[in-house]
């Protein structure tokens, strides 16, 4: 295999313009307010451009990006301030009822789903590509996959839940 | 339906410009504070450090008489993987389970690391224990084995193998456990109580088999590909094998282009698993193909077996069957740091042995890294043969690259065979793969 020279600090314009999307959504997927998911997209560049290690493909950082936008997710869940306060409702509306609707039922669905779910129907990856980003057996990832599921498509009648 | 609406609300979610902005900003300062010239390290916690890493070294054999969980572990594993073990004894407590990282051996790529899992509060741990959700920081890929049991303090001893990771060696890594099973029941040679002859009477009704979500068996890859595969279209009458097995049924059986399918039902749990198979005069006939579904929620595998109806009564449907009993979640993690002692490593390139192509084979004390080409690489078998005359071989891999008994198209596979037992590589005098002696360099 060519393993190419990926440095963090190679190019930091591009790497942030590149992902930002990216781990933007998945992080407001895990924490669903757009304010800890600006928090957990502060955190997220500054431990990348931390990072010593070198990435061997864009897969690789894809990959890496994805892992440490859940740990910070998962971090900010974990601190005691966060256990203490109280989502705001920001009022999030998008442009469709359906989307609004999904997105209520997603505000609902337990935190462990979340990852899952996205990088599934969002980033399109693959159960074996979850299972290697995640470190969870494909299995897991199919039984958390399946549970989501099952939940939403409960929460929302099953009216036009059809994956 | 689902996945375009998902993906439009997701469209609309953007980081704000005054976020990227101040993004930016942070990193690009971040980055000018790591190039700016470093102050002199002092010298003197330099040497503090050398010298209490030295005492380390030399005093495992002291240490250990006052570790505990180290000290027990000598007593189970080989005097040869005690020797190469380094002694990590950190814990991490939740939910009443204590995982505590016992010691640790590493070479470039890979970790060994032994753990013991002690239930402080209830008796929820016992031999069947199956580490379900976890991973190792650091590396990718990962399996586990118990090692042992211990009734009288309810703890077991865990194996740990991590590998694909790259320069682990001297590198931080994190065991994280978010769950694990166990009490979980064992069925083994169930028979179903109604003949196979009788249950395929009727020809049953099918439906493309869609987004199949895995499977095994030779037929796998061709069934995967083909979305418009018959499978069983599940009629909601289902037939358990005994009153006692009340989460697994048989949902269909019957004649589909030939082919004997059998549809197993499962009911919802987070890891009850198993397998059928035809029983005859001359043993056990595997399925041809396996096919894991979900329909409406519900989890279902068919099994589609090569046996022609005329010779259905020569078998009896058999399932092996493993209930889950005890799932515990929790969030447990220890970090910690181990350097490999032994560097060198005995190499060979291009090798073919009986259609097996190796590119490359590198083994260090603790396994053998091989890459190559192979349509199944799932029983290479690596042994190495001792000046004194024993022999070692592997019992564990972990494939970096390909699936063992599918390779991908290429047939591309890259594996790591860790050996029962850590090489001392200047004893080596013979590297033989599936029987046939290799030329070696090194060490």
């Amino acid at each position: 295999m060519n393993t190419q020279s990926l440095r963090t600090d190679d190019c930091v314009g591009d790497v942030i313009e590149r992902y930002a999307a990216m781990v933007y959504r998945l992080a407001f997927a895990e924490a669903k307010s757009r304010s800890d998911a600006d928090d957990i997209f502060q955190e997220v560049f500054l431990r990348y451009i931390n990072n010593s290690s070198a990435f061997e493909s864009e897969e690789h950082r894809k990959a890496w990006l994805i892992r440490v936008t859940l740990n910070c997710a998962k971090k900010l869940r974990a601190s005691s301030f966060y256990r203490r306060t109280t989502v705001l409702d920001e009022s999030i509306s998008y442009e469709i009822k359906e989307e609004n609707d999904l997105h209520q039922a997603l505000v609902q669905l337990p935190t462990k789903y979340s990852a899952v779910l996205h990088l599934f129907y969002y980033e399109d990856l693959s159960i074996e590509q979850i299972s290697r980003t995640l470190g969870m057996k494909p299995s897991a990832v199919r039984t958390r996959l399946t549970r989501a599921r099952r939940i939403l498509k409960e929460k929302l009648k099953g009216e036009w839940f059809d994956v | 339906m689902f996945k375009s609406i998902y993906q439009s609300m997701n469209k609309q979610i953007n980081p704000s410009e005054e976020l990227l902005c101040k993004t930016k900003a942070k990193m690009h300062d971040a980055l000018r504070q790591q190039q700016a010239p470093r102050k002199r390290i002092i010298r003197r916690p330099l040497v503090l450090v050398a010298v209490i890493c030295l005492c380390i070294l030399i005093s495992i054999p002291i240490m250990a008489t006052f570790i505990p969980y180290f000290n027990d572990l000598l007593q189970i594993v080989n005097p040869s993987i005690g020797a190469r073990l380094q002694p990590v004894e950190q814990y991490s407590e939740d939910n009443g389970i204590r995982m505590s990282v016992i010691a640790a051996m590493n070479d470039d790529d890979t970790a060994v690391i032994y753990l013991a899992l002690q239930d402080l509060t209830e008796d929820r741990i016992d031999r069947s224990v199956d580490l379900y959700d976890y991973f190792v920081r650091g590396a990718n890929v990962f399996t586990h084995e118990l090692v042992n049991y211990d009734e009288a303090t309810r703890t077991a001893t865990i194996r740990m193998m991590a590998g694909g990771g790259r320069e682990l060696d001297g590198k931080k890594l994190t065991v994280q456990l978010n769950s694990f099973l166990s009490k979980k029941t064992y069925y083994d040679g169930v028979t179903f109580p109604v003949a196979l002859a009788e249950a395929t009477e009727e020809a049953p009704e099918t439906m493309p088999s869609g987004r199949i979500n895995g499977g095994g068996g030779d037929g796998i890859r061709e069934i995967m590909d083909n979305e418009d595969y018959p499978v069983l279209k599940p009629k909601g009458e289902k037939c358990a094998f005994n009153d006692e097995l009340d989460f697994v049924w048989i949902s269909g059986m019957g004649y589909v282009d030939g082919m004997l399918h059998i549809q197993i039902q499962w009911a919802e749990s987070v890891d009850n698993h198993g397998y059928i198979y035809l029983l005859g005069d001359d043993g056990k006939v595997q399925p041809y193909a396996t096919l894991n579904f979900n329909l409406d929620g519900v989890k279902y595998s068919e099994e589609v077996f090569d046996i022609p109806p005329e010779e259905l009564q020569k078998y009896t449907l058999a399932g092996y069957f493993v209930r889950e009993g005890c799932y515990v979640e929790g969030d447990w993690n220890v970090s910690f740091e181990v350097k490999a002692v032994d560097s060198a490593r005995i190499t060979a390139e291009n090798l073919d042995i009986n259609g097996l192509h190796i590119d490359s084979l590198q083994i260090s004390p603790m396994g053998a890294n091989l890459s190559g080409i192979s349509s199944d690489f799932s029983d290479i078998l690596v042994e190495v043969i001792n000046k004194d005359g024993t022999k070692v071989s592997c019992n564990t891999m972990l494939a970096y690259q390909g699936i063992p008994y599918a390779a991908n198209e290429k047939g591309e596979f890259t594996v790591k065979n860790f050996f029962e037992l850590p090489l001392d590589l200047n004893s080596v005098k013979e590297v033989k793969i599936n029987g046939v002696p290799v030329e070696t360099k090194g060490p």
